[in-house]
């Protein structure tokens, strides 16, 4: 028997039992369309985070930090780890060290204020308050790759009173960016800082000389000076120095003067007794955890599919038991067992293949849809840019899907077409 | 040339052992039109499925043109019902999904012949038959006597050696089973075809060259059916 005959055979079966068909497929569908579309979505995830954040930070760049502080700064967030000693602090000595390193083009003290209120002096201007802005202390230079970006006007060689505002919380204000220079703002504390001890300190009043791309989960920055100024008041130390020689910085930047040399430079920092955490160590957990995520979404679907393998065999026996008569004739006839194992394995493998190709064909025009709806439509309305499309479907994946529902559907007739095969021709005939 | 020599066919039904064909032997010419008749119980059909290869002997040899249905294996066995037979059944036992030309066809895509071969000798099957006309009707659109003439025309269409048949008319009117009766004796006479009919009906067997008639699996009268007078 050709397999072509076998396979046309096998849809006439199918169609003859068409709700049947349909039905059993369908479980299968949804299994596939499960993987298929969390899958993709988990990809577009990937890719947006991954693109966001190598777009603001360069592969030049390494973080420091004090050890035990796993820095998830681009969440906006300092976690403490016990641990049993006291961790080296980023003290002068430290950043000299750091300086002395081959490779090293800048190192930068960052200084991070948390949950101080913003407002403009001009109530004219804008009267709306944020309540609660993140900011950071930080000398930035030209050439030191961490902002993207120049709005209006500058951001080096700030002085105590002058501050630079991101885009984001530019943004916010809904205002063309040159309008906001020379506005007079107040930062007050809200006596939230970390710290038991931590104080209010008093409101104070910068000028905005700048803005910019958007930096870390920075709203706005000061010179690394006047942050550090703050940061020791409402800490009660009694200077910036005796703050740093005490506590350290909260974190550096440094920047190779070459990306080969990264890998070496951060080794050599964890030497010193520091974490250092560069992009490619960020690129690596996020790999990692987009890694797992496709594989449980997998694992979600092949539950379904699974569940649908047990409604194919159910359908297939049900097949047999009907057709029973009919196996007989093929096989007065001249069919020999294989023959009749190899259609029946074909119908079952058709019916994976059918939920299989429905799902890919529903998911992707879902996805498109949605991809074209969002990244047209209402992703502009909120701002967003820079997002082409929520869901990533390599073809792989379809391929995968496809061929792995299909051969669900093979397995899952296995048993069903060898008792149809074993059918006594005989018992068949008689059989009504 | 059939030969069957000492065939036997035991089968244990509840504990008891049925004798559905204990011991028989006669030869069958090639071109002949023979008729096994006998009461229901008799042990004519397994008969006839052993000729046809849907059964095992299981004592004893049938011998078809020299060769040995008892040394067949299972792949052998389905050629022979391929190639050598046509069946024709009682409850015509046609797939209610394919059409008339479709049924026809079956026995040739089972032996891989190619479709534009197999649709050529599949209608040629079905004009012998009378049939070509409503050979794109599926059997549900035609009658009882068109449906067996389908399945005449299927078990005719690789050219076998032999046609067994069995009860060919009995779920016919005795017009249309008369029709189906000079049907297969005309391709008795015209292909030179061995037609073999199971029936309990005398009066089928009586249209037939030969009786054989069987009882509680032996063979009780064998001649020919003039001969045979109760």
């Amino acid at each position: 028997m050709r397999f072509t005959d076998t396979l046309k055979l096998a849809l006439t079966s199918l169609k003859r039992s068409k709700v049947r068909t349909f039905l059993t497929s369908f479980a299968v569908f949804i299994g596939v369309f499960v993987i298929i579309f969390l899958v993709s979505l988990s990809y577009g995830a990937q890719n947006i985070l991954i693109s966001q954040i190598t777009e603001q930070f360069d592969l030049k760049s390494i973080f420091v930090l004090k050890r035990g502080y796993l820095d998830l700064n681009l969440f906006g967030t300092t976690v403490q780890e016990d641990t049993k000693e006291a961790p080296r602090i980023i003290d002068k000595q430290a950043v000299k060290d750091i300086r002395r390193i081959d490779g090293v083009e800048t190192v930068q003290p960052i200084a991070q204020i948390f949950q101080r209120k913003f407002e403009f002096k001009d109530k004219e201007f804008d009267e709306r308050v944020v309540s609660s802005a993140t900011g950071g202390g930080l000398d930035l230079m030209e050439n030191d790759n961490l902002v993207t970006e120049v709005f209006a006007g500058r951001y080096t060689n700030l002085k105590d009173d002058e501050i630079v505002i991101t885009e984001d919380l530019a943004s916010a204000y809904e205002k063309p960016f040159e309008e906001y220079l020379g506005q007079i703002v107040i930062l007050t504390d809200q006596g939230l800082a970390f710290g038991s001890e931590a104080r209010p300190t008093a409101p104070k009043e910068y000028t905005i000389v700048g803005v910019v791309s958007n930096l870390r989960n920075f709203l706005y920055l000061t010179n690394l000076n006047s942050a550090l100024e703050d940061i020791a008041k409402r800490n009660a130390y009694s200077s910036a120095d005796e703050y740093i020689e005490t506590a350290g910085y909260q974190s550096l930047y440094v920047k190779a003067s070459e990306e080969q040399m990264v890998r070496k430079i951060s080794d050599e920092i964890k030497d010193l007794g520091f974490d250092a955490t560069t992009l490619e160590d960020v690129l690596v957990i996020f790999n990692t955890f987009f890694n797992i995520v496709p594989i449980i979404f997998t694992i979600i679907g092949a539950i379904a599919i699974f569940v649908a393998s047990i409604g194919i065999i159910n359908t297939m026996i049900m097949s047999v038991f009907e057709r029973t008569k009919e196996i007989g004739v093929m096989k007065a006839v001249g069919a020999r067992n294989i023959n009749i194992l190899t259609l029946f394995i074909t119908e079952a493998g058709l019916i994976g293949f059918i939920g299989g190709l429905l799902a890919v064909i529903v998911s992707l025009l879902l996805m498109t849809g949605i991809n074209s709806l969002l990244v047209n439509n209402i992703l502009p309305t909120l701002g967003v840019e820079g997002i082409d499309q929520i869901f990533i479907t390599p073809a792989s994946l379809v391929i995968f899907t496809v061929l792995a529902s299909t051969l669900v559907g093979i397995f899952a007739g296995l048993y069903p077409a060898f008792r149809a095969s074993r059918l006594d021709p005989v018992n068949a005939l008689r059989y009504e | 040339m059939i030969e069957i020599k000492n065939l036997k066919k035991y089968y244990k039904l509840g504990g008891e052992i049925v004798k559905a064909v204990d011991d028989i032997s006669f030869n069958i010419e090639d071109g002949e039109m023979l008729s096994i008749i006998g009461p229901s119980g008799s042990g004519k059909t397994t008969l006839m499925h052993i000729l046809g290869g849907l059964d095992t002997p299981g004592d004893g040899d049938v011998i078809v043109d020299g060769e040995n249905l008892r040394s067949f294996s299972g792949k052998k066995l389905a050629e022979y019902r391929n190639k050598k037979v046509g069946f024709v059944f009682q409850t015509f036992n046609l797939q209610p999904h394919l059409t008339a030309l479709e049924n026809v066809e079956l026995p040739l895509i089972i032996s891989g012949v190619n479709q534009k071969k197999r649709k050529e000798m599949a209608s040629i099957a079905l004009e012998k038959v009378g049939l070509k006309d409503r050979m794109n009707h599926k059997p549900n659109e035609l009658s009882g006597g068109q449906r067996q003439r389908v399945s005449i025309a299927r078990a005719l269409v690789n050219s076998p050696k032999i046609i067994l048949a069995d009860e060919p008319t009995g779920n016919l009117d005795s017009k249309t089973g008369d029709m189906i009766l000079d049907l297969l004796k005309s391709l008795n006479k015209q292909e030179g075809v061995t037609i073999i009919i199971v029936t309990h009906d005398e009066y089928v067997a009586r249209s037939c060259d030969k009786i054989i008639q069987i009882q509680d699996g032996k063979i009780k009268k064998n001649g020919d059916s003039e001969l045979i007078k109760e």
